[in-house]
């Protein structure tokens, strides 16, 4: 056991995590509340990492552009809730106005290219540049933010801390959404004829069709599905951060990390990864990782932030490639 | 004058000319690249010259960033995003060295050269286990990191910044001076970039002339079927991938000079797209394509802009539209398409003149890595149809009886106790089997029995859960199946695998030239013909010779694979159900060619579950049931076997089998 | 229209065809009509022009070694894969290049080679999948009660992974989930395949019995001779692409030149 505990003790203190585990034990209100906003952009996280995955389990497609959606999601909710549509209307109807642009999209681009995945790829990096160009043109370069519903900030005692915890409203919201929609998608997949149908597709889509699945309403209903989360996401988002039109990038390629973490095609998977990345970036973030091996002496902060994902992103693509949990088809 | 078999000899020789790959080339390049003077009246720019002349250098530049980008796309089937912030290495490279240790253009031109191609490896050797939508995503990831680290500046300080993080680097000054030319006029620059890209074109060209250029199409198009050749498809990549590395290295160079300041974004997956735009606006697997494609992404939105394309937000958005609708509908770009519309004019034109039009091979068409090949289908496919009949004739002449013999050489492979599970289920149980020299051992059983896996795990391509598998004495257990295939085993597998992009003839040459691919072999002594006419020959190939290998019939691609496996000279060929889908005839022509093989010198093994195809060829027969090994004989012996018949149709129905099968045999039935 | 709709529909399995934008209506007695079609896979012409009729209720057999092509024709009724030439009509339906899922819906269900179980979903679902396109609810979840009687493994095993069953269990999944279709036709494939003989008989014996209760037809594909012996009226005997004979089930037993066609003494 003693062995045990030394070698933690290296792997901790080379990797600069000596510090970190101070800080927790110091303060840990702080850490806490780390713990609590790590969660919240967990739940974005998974949002746009769903729709990635079910797409991708379906069509063994990876759309490019599904960070735009969550992009455009947060526009469509500002201008109209600057129009003085309630939020708790303006967050559905931005769905649905993307996830039928999705729609669209499906029928006349993605159908093309069911069983041509890189051609498809190229064909979903054209789109990104098209539809970032014209979300700029629609609004602007600008930061944006939307008008949060709700304002306010709870302060939690726990037993035990001397500082309060502050959980904010609008976090509380998002996490409370994105839990209700993730566990809504659970109950889709699981009890409804349209989600074992699109379960079937995933796995097999020869088998599907012979059940009499029509396998390209199924796919058309795994976008739309998809999109609108995103772009739920989006609007969650945008009242907690301020927005731009080039976010959608970023938030693409961490949701691709942890469609591929979990696994490509697995909800489960999709969960466990998005819990990961979002309370290891927060708590990176937070409290830096520091390398001290001699004349290197740096510590990553909050610069790195967008780093974590593609780490995690290399480590599981050389040490696991097919992703925590087995996918496409299996997972859901 | 109508000729069976349709090769290039139709076409008339002005136009065979033409449609040798440097002509095209010219004609597509030349007005570009005239003198500077001219652009003016290219280009609709009102203050013409310099800015002309700053765009062209530009063009260029990304034209060679193109040309690295779609050599990895043409050479490898990969697009990589990681090549944008390969350029970025070598841009940034030039500038610290310039910055820090006041290198000159020409003296920090070797270090462009190695820095990123040193990253590459690196890159390379986690990116390139990957394969397909993995890659490209992990290229992304890589890519965009490297973008984050150039932007954090992490080796720098806020004094002594090291790549200047988000505001970037920039240089002062020009290349200096060499012989008569004086890099500070923008005509100079210009001309320095062309020279760099008609540079990095000839490595294009001798490339796709080279050994090493066919067997990374090889390898593209079926790295399966190149790795049982023995080329070794890893190492291939890590080339082709660093080598395109160190080309857009230098690219980076001459940009940071071009442009005076670079910033990491300049380098991130969304710029990088641009290029990707340019390569497949170009056209892959043409040569002029990158470079087409670069100038008219660069030049196209001046030409518009009088239409009111001025807002740089608008061109972006006709640039995404224009990928998407390119890949969607001319995959194979600009140049391309001229070229296939080319094709089919010529042949409309041959037709008139009744010469009987050719099939295209792809690869003169420039087949694209992704998108559909272009072959004159219906006139291809006639004279695919007619030079397959004609296989026939030759298989004919073949037919005299071939020798068997009785006596067989020592055990060249041993296989003891295999055992195979793939996560619950039992696929090889204990099988054992040995092969002597000279004999041919014919494998059988019913589907699901096993025989396919068994062949993939002794070749490789699979690896054993249990047992040990001996080849000529050394144990090759868990060997990766190129290494195996150079020892001189060799499969053929059950699915007709073939080059999809080549013809017959040079499909043959890339398996004669992979004998001297990088690794070691180990080849047998065969009384087998050395060039690539005999090989045709002795598999009655010849009449196929120049048809496009993805267009032929089945039984045809079947001979081409034995074909191909034969001619890299191996002790052993296992063959995978060769003849599934055949019908008689030509069942009875590879058998045939089987034991013309045997007779040169090869041993055999045959998988089949054809009892009519495989009984006549086999001096020995295996029986696989459910992973087991059952039965073991000879042809005779298995065909009576009651266990045998019962694996097939049945217990119920065996004893009644057995009997009937026993007295047609002694009623000398055979 | 129609015609650019064949040639598409030709073109491959899931190709949208733009004549089957509507479900289609049985037009007739579920009478199977096979004409002259022609499959290729690629390059190889797997069918060369069959020809069988399978009257309402009846059932029929198609024999035929490895490679004859007994799938193929199976995938080209069903909708699998669209034939280069020839007419198929069901029910008075032409359904040449319709989808299997509109197919089905007229009445014929497929229980493919390799049972092509979905293992990844529990046995309910895949049982919820096969009746998921039957109007009347209510009776479709009868019908789930009776198919789990007939085949009682399964509903001791309803939630667990399809993917645990035996081969045999497998099997039978698969014969349920095309019975929740209410089929009026099954098309069974292969079904004798990996099986053990005792597990077979017993498989005949359920098929025979449901048969009776339904009035279903049946066409029947398998190696297995005795099976076919059993279970039907007559057979076809396919032969590399082509229907080489018909005889009636009853005479194939001892028919000398099917076995050796089989086993390969002579050349048939």
């Amino acid at each position: 056991m003693g062995r045990i505990i030394d070698a933690l003790q290296i792997a901790v203190d080379s990797v600069g995590l000596g510090p970190i585990v101070k800080a927790i034990i110091d303060d840990p209100s702080t850490f806490l509340q780390h713990i609590f906003n790590g969660l919240s952009i967990s739940g974005i996280y998974i949002l746009i990492a769903l729709g990635i995955t079910l797409v991708f389990g379906l069509t063994r497609l990876v759309n490019f552009a599904h960070g735009q959606f969550l992009v455009l999601g947060g526009f469509l909710t500002f201008t109209f809730v600057d129009k003085g549509i309630s939020f708790w209307l303006a967050m559905p109807l931005a769905a649905l106005a993307v996830g039928a642009m999705a729609g669209v999209l499906d029928l006349g681009v993605f159908r093309r290219n069911l069983d041509r995945p890189i051609n498809g790829l190229i064909v979903t990096l054209g789109l990104v540049i098209a539809l970032q160009a014209i979300t700029v043109e629609g609004w602007s370069t600008e930061q944006y933010k939307i008008k949060s519903p709700v304002s306010g900030v709870w302060s939690v005692d726990i037993v035990g801390l001397d500082d309060p915890i502050r959980i904010t409203q609008e976090r509380t919201l998002l996490l409370a959404i994105s839990f209700a929609l993730v566990l809504a998608l659970f109950l889709m997949l699981g009890r409804t004829d349209l989600g074992r149908s699109m379960r079937a597709v995933a796995e097999n889509r020869y088998a599907a069709s012979l059940l009499g699945v029509d396998v390209y309403r199924a796919i058309s209903a795994t976008f739309m599905v998809g999109t609108a989360m995103a772009a739920m996401g989006g609007s969650l988002l945008g009242i907690i951060f301020p927005f731009t039109a080039y976010f959608g990038n970023s938030f693409l390629i961490k949701g691709i990390a942890v469609a591929m973490v979990g696994g490509l095609g697995s909800v489960e998977g999709v969960l466990v990864a998005g819990l990961l990345l979002g309370m290891i970036e927060t708590l990176g973030t937070a409290y830096g990782i520091h390398i001290d091996m001699g004349a290197l002496d740096y510590t990553f902060g909050p610069l790195w932030r967008d780093g974590y994902a593609f780490v995690l992103m290399v480590i599981i693509l050389l040490w696991r490639p097919q992703g925590l949990f087995r996918g496409v088809g299996g997972g859901f | 004058m109508a000729r069976m078999g349709g090769g290039p000899a139709n076409v008339p020789r002005a136009l065979q000319l033409f449609e040798k790959p440097l002509v095209p080339f010219l004609l597509f390049l030349l007005p570009i690249f005239f003198v500077p003077q001219s652009l003016s009246h290219i280009t609709i720019i009102p203050d013409a010259s310099s800015r002309a002349l700053s765009l062209a250098t530009s063009a260029a530049i990304y034209a060679i960033v193109a040309y690295g980008l779609g050599m990895l796309m043409r050479f490898a089937g990969l697009p990589s995003v990681v090549h944008g912030a390969l350029w970025g290495t070598g841009a940034y490279t030039a500038g610290i060295v310039a910055r820090d240790w006041g290198f000159t253009y020409w003296q920090a031109l070797p270090l462009v050269i190695i820095v990123p191609a040193i990253m590459a490896l690196l890159v390379g050797f986690m990116a390139l286990r990957t394969h397909g939508i993995a890659f490209i995503i992990i290229t992304i990831a890589l890519g965009d990191f490297l973008v984050l680290v150039g932007n954090n500046d992490p080796l720098g300080t806020q004094a002594d910044p090291f790549t200047g993080g988000p505001f970037g680097l920039v240089v002062s000054g020009r290349p200096d001076p060499v012989g008569p030319w004086n890099f500070n006029s923008a005509e100079h620059m210009y001309y320095l970039a062309l020279a760099i890209l008609f540079i990095t074109i000839g490595i294009v060209y001798l490339i796709s002339k080279s050994a090493f250029g066919r067997r990374l199409e090889a390898i593209r198009d079926n790295e399966d079927l190149a790795k049982s050749l023995g080329l070794n498809a890893f190492l291939y990549k890590i080339l082709i991938f660093t080598l395109t590395a160190s080309i857009v290295g230098v690219a980076g160079q001459l940009f940071l000079y071009h442009t005076r300041a670079i910033q990491p974004s300049l380098f991130n997956t969304f710029s990088f797209i641009q290029v990707l735009l340019m390569v497949v606006m170009g056209g892959l697997g043409v040569l002029a394509g990158p470079a087409v494609g670069a100038w008219l992404v660069t030049f196209l939105p001046e030409w518009l802009s009088p239409m009111g394309l001025k807002d740089p937000n608008h061109q972006l958005i006709a640039r995404g539209i224009l990928l998407m609708a390119f890949m969607l509908l001319a995959p194979m770009g600009v140049v391309g398409t001229v070229k296939a519309w080319y094709l089919q004019l010529r042949n409309i034109y041959l037709r008139r003149q009744g010469l009987r039009p050719t099939t295209v091979a792809p690869e003169a068409v420039g087949v694209p890595t992704f998108g559909t090949a272009v072959v004159d289908s219906t006139d291809g496919a006639e004279a695919v149809a007619v030079a397959a009949e004609a296989t026939h004739s030759v298989a004919a002449r073949h037919r005299a009886n071939i020798a068997r013999p009785t006596e067989f050489g020592e055990p060249l492979l041993v296989a003891e106790g295999v055992s195979k599970s793939f996560a619950a289920v039992l696929a090889l149980r204990g099988v054992d089997m040995s092969v002597r020299k000279g004999e041919i051992l014919g494998i059988i059983g019913p589907n699901g029995s096993g025989k396919t896996t068994m062949f993939n795990c002794i070749s490789g391509f699979l690896p054993v859960t249990e047992g040990t598998v001996k080849w000529r004495g050394a144990e090759i257990t868990n060997w990766p199946p190129d290494r195996v295939a150079r020892h001189g085993l060799v499969r053929t597998f059950q699915q007709a695998m073939l080059f999809r992009s080549t013809t017959v003839r040079r499909s043959i040459q890339i398996a004669r030239e992979s004998l001297h691919a990088i690794g070691h072999r180990e080849t047998a002594q065969l009384d087998f013909p050395d060039n690539v006419d005999g090989i045709l020959e002795f598999c009655d190939l010849t009449p196929v010779a120049d048809q496009p290998a993805a267009m032929l019939p089945y039984g045809v691609i079947r001979k081409l694979g034995v074909a191909l496996a034969l001619s890299t000279h191996p002790y052993l060929l296992m063959l995978d159900e060769p003849a599934a889908g055949l019908n008689d005839i030509e069942s009875e022509e590879l058998g045939n060619l089987l034991l013309r093989a045997r007779a040169a010198g090869v041993t055999l093994v045959v998988v089949d579950h054809d009892m009519p195809f495989l009984m006549p060829i086999s001096d020995r027969m295996i029986v696989l049931d459910a992973g087991q090994k059952i039965v073991e004989g000879s042809p005779e012996q298995i065909q009576a076997d009651q266990r045998v018949i019962a694996a097939y149709l049945g217990e119920r129905f065996a004893k009644m089998a057995a009997d009937t099968i026993q007295q047609q045999q002694q009623a000398g039935d055979r | 229209m129609t015609a650019l709709g064949t040639r598409l529909g030709a073109l491959g399995k899931f190709m949208p065809n733009l004549a089957n934008f509507s479900t289609p209506q049985p037009a007739g007695p579920p009478e199977l009509k096979v004409r002259d079609v022609v499959s290729s896979y690629g390059p190889i012409e797997a069918l060369h022009g069959v020809s069988l009729d399978v009257a309402p209720g009846e059932a029929v057999a198609v024999l035929g070694a490895n490679g004859a092509g007994k799938s193929t024709l199976m995938r080209s009724i069903s909708g699998g894969m669209g034939p280069k030439s020839g007419r198929v009509t069901f029910c008075g339906v032409d359904i040449t290049y319709r989808p299997p899922n509109q197919i089905l819906r007229l009445g014929m269900a497929h229980v493919p080679e390799g049972r092509q179980i979905l293992v990844r979903q529990t046995v309910e679902d895949n049982l919820l999948l096969g009746r998921m396109i039957r109007k009347d609810k209510a009776k479709a979840a009868e019908d789930m009660e009776s198919v789990l009687e007939t085949f009682p493994v399964l509903k001791e095993k309803l939630r667990q992974m399809a993917g645990e069953l035996s081969g045999g269990q497998q099997q039978m999944l698969a014969i349920a989930r095309g019975l929740m279709a209410d089929p009026k036709l099954l098309l069974l494939d292969e079904p004798s395949l990996g099986l053990a003989p005792a597990l077979m008989e017993d498989l005949s014996q359920r098929i025979q019995q449901i048969r009776k209760e339904r009035g279903m037809g049946i066409v029947l594909v398998d190696q297995n001779v005795f099976m076919a012996a059993e279970l039907t009226e007559r057979a076809y005997i396919l032969q590399t692409g082509n229907i080489i004979s018909e005889e009636k089930s009853s005479d194939l037993l001892g028919n000398k030149e099917l076995l050796s066609a089989y086993l390969g003494s002579q050349r048939a």
